[in-house]
């Protein structure tokens, strides 16, 4: 057990909000969301010793999440979201707040998991392409087309949404 | 801010209370790495975590049988021989140490020298087994080069284990005993510090000792049995014995039986708890 664990409590405390937010948007509903970052914060806690000297712990944190929310996936008996009636984004109202969220859940619920991680970290952690990258260990190239890939798929399905978005991001 | 940037914030904008409690996760923590790969003796410690996840879902049985532990006298002396230990072969790590267990103990952990504790347990235990073990019934311990039961000591986690082979004719289980000090969160017995909760009976005793008694079932005829005796000078036994070994396949635990029955019941892992000697404070 580390010795330093008040220090885990501190940081667990001022992380936690952040981290069941991303969880929430790769796996898509809160009940997951809670168990993957339980998981998280285990791993955490036995290599706390180690991360708690790191210049950025909370790097190592959501290559954790990433990862258990991967391997979760794998697994025979998880059941993604159904989502198969995908509001219309012609027929959506704007100013409708909740169903804004369910469809943006749902469109995330469509994409490939790496494709969602990426715009996950790209667009609600705010990392930067080489950050992403990093995080997923693939190149920058990589994190590029899929957020671009990602972004043509919304694009298509909700409105509002900027044409050139990645463009402007991708140098990020 | 971007709108896809503000679009997902918006999402998850409004999250409800956490089921996450933070305590609770320390705390199974501390106890996954006190009882660590010994609660599935014989197996790795990788399938050994595997098998907290997956066992519980193979549970079948009831609860134990009602159980009638023995009323012992506690420890006293030391062995009445010298205690002829082998030299026995001490795996080292390949990789990093597991860190040093700093949780609070009930009382002060002993001052007696490695060396002296494995011989005085040792001898204490070899006394003892004779008459605790049943007609035809004898441990192989796994101490290579050892043809008898030695204790060994975990400097990285303070403790005592002797780990081996119960047998008798064809039929073996594993069999494991760990001295340590008892922790200070585990002074009060409880059987959410059991093998399995919903398996686990508590029996106190006048004295003030307290022996946690449970069982596991995890497959068709195949059971582990635990017993953990709280002595009141602060020292913890731990006796397991099964009827099955497991071997990691994949993500899953195959398990195979190896005799019918458990050869020891938890009477006979208590009495063996309860023998002479086993105790860090002697």
């Amino acid at each position: 057990m580390p010795a330093d664990i008040e220090g885990y409590r501190e940081y667990v405390a001022s992380r936690l909000d952040p981290l069941r937010r991303t969880a929430y948007l790769l796996c898509g509903d809160w009940h997951t969301a809670d168990d993957l970052v339980s998981m998280a914060l285990v791993r955490l806690l036995r290599h706390w010793r180690r991360v708690s000297a790191m210049d950025n712990p909370d790097a190592y944190v959501r290559r954790v999440l990433l990862r258990v929310w991967l391997d979760e996936r794998r697994r025979p008996w998880r059941r993604e979201a159904a989502w198969a009636d995908v509001p219309d984004g012609a027929a959506r109202s704007a100013t409708d707040g909740a169903a804004d969220r369910l469809t943006i859940l749902a469109l995330l619920a469509e994409l490939p998991a790496r494709r969602r991680a990426v715009l996950v970290l790209r667009y609600f952690c705010d990392l930067s392409v080489e950050e992403t990258a990093r995080e997923l260990g693939c190149t920058t190239g990589t994190v590029k087309s899929q957020a671009a890939r990602a972004i043509e798929a919304l694009r298509g399905r909700l409105v509002g949404v900027p044409a050139t978005h990645e463009g402007v991001r991708a140098d990020g | 801010m971007d709108e896809i940037t503000s679009q997902l914030h918006a999402t998850a904008a409004d999250p409800p209370a956490t089921r996450i409690d933070v305590e609770h996760l320390i705390s199974t923590e501390r106890r996954r790495r006190r009882h660590r790969s010994w609660v599935w003796s014989g197996i790795g410690v990788a399938a050994a975590v595997a098998a907290v996840a997956v066992v519980p879902a193979l549970v079948a049985g009831g609860p134990p049988h009602p159980i009638s532990l023995p009323v012992l006298g506690l420890p006293t002396g030391a062995p009445s021989t010298p205690v002829p230990l082998c030299a026995g072969v001490n795996p080292q790590t390949s990789g990093p140490l597991p860190p040093l267990q700093s949780h609070d103990t009930v009382r002060t952990r002993p001052t007696e020298a490695a060396g002296a504790g494995v011989a005085r347990l040792t001898g204490a235990l070899r006394d003892a087994l004779p008459a605790l073990l049943p007609s035809g019934v004898w441990i192989d311990p796994a101490l290579k080069g050892c043809s008898e039961p030695q204790f060994q000591y975990h400097p990285r986690y303070r403790e005592y284990t002797v780990d081996g082979t119960v047998r008798r004719g064809e039929e073996s289980g594993v069999f494991l005993i760990r001295v340590m000090p008892t922790p200070a969160d585990e002074a009060v017995p409880s059987c959410r510090h059991a093998l399995d909760p919903d398996n686990c009976e508590v029996v106190d005793y006048p004295n003030g000792s307290a022996a946690l008694v449970s069982s596991m079932v995890a497959g068709p005829g195949q059971r582990q049995l635990w017993v953990m005796l709280l002595r009141p000078d602060g020292t913890s036994v731990l006796v397991i014995t099964s009827n099955f070994r497991g071997e990691p396949g994949g993500n899953r635990l195959r398990t195979s039986k190896t005799a019918d029955e458990p050869l020891l019941t938890v009477e006979q892992l208590a009495a063996i708890a309860w023998a002479p000697g086993l105790t860090l404070y002697p």
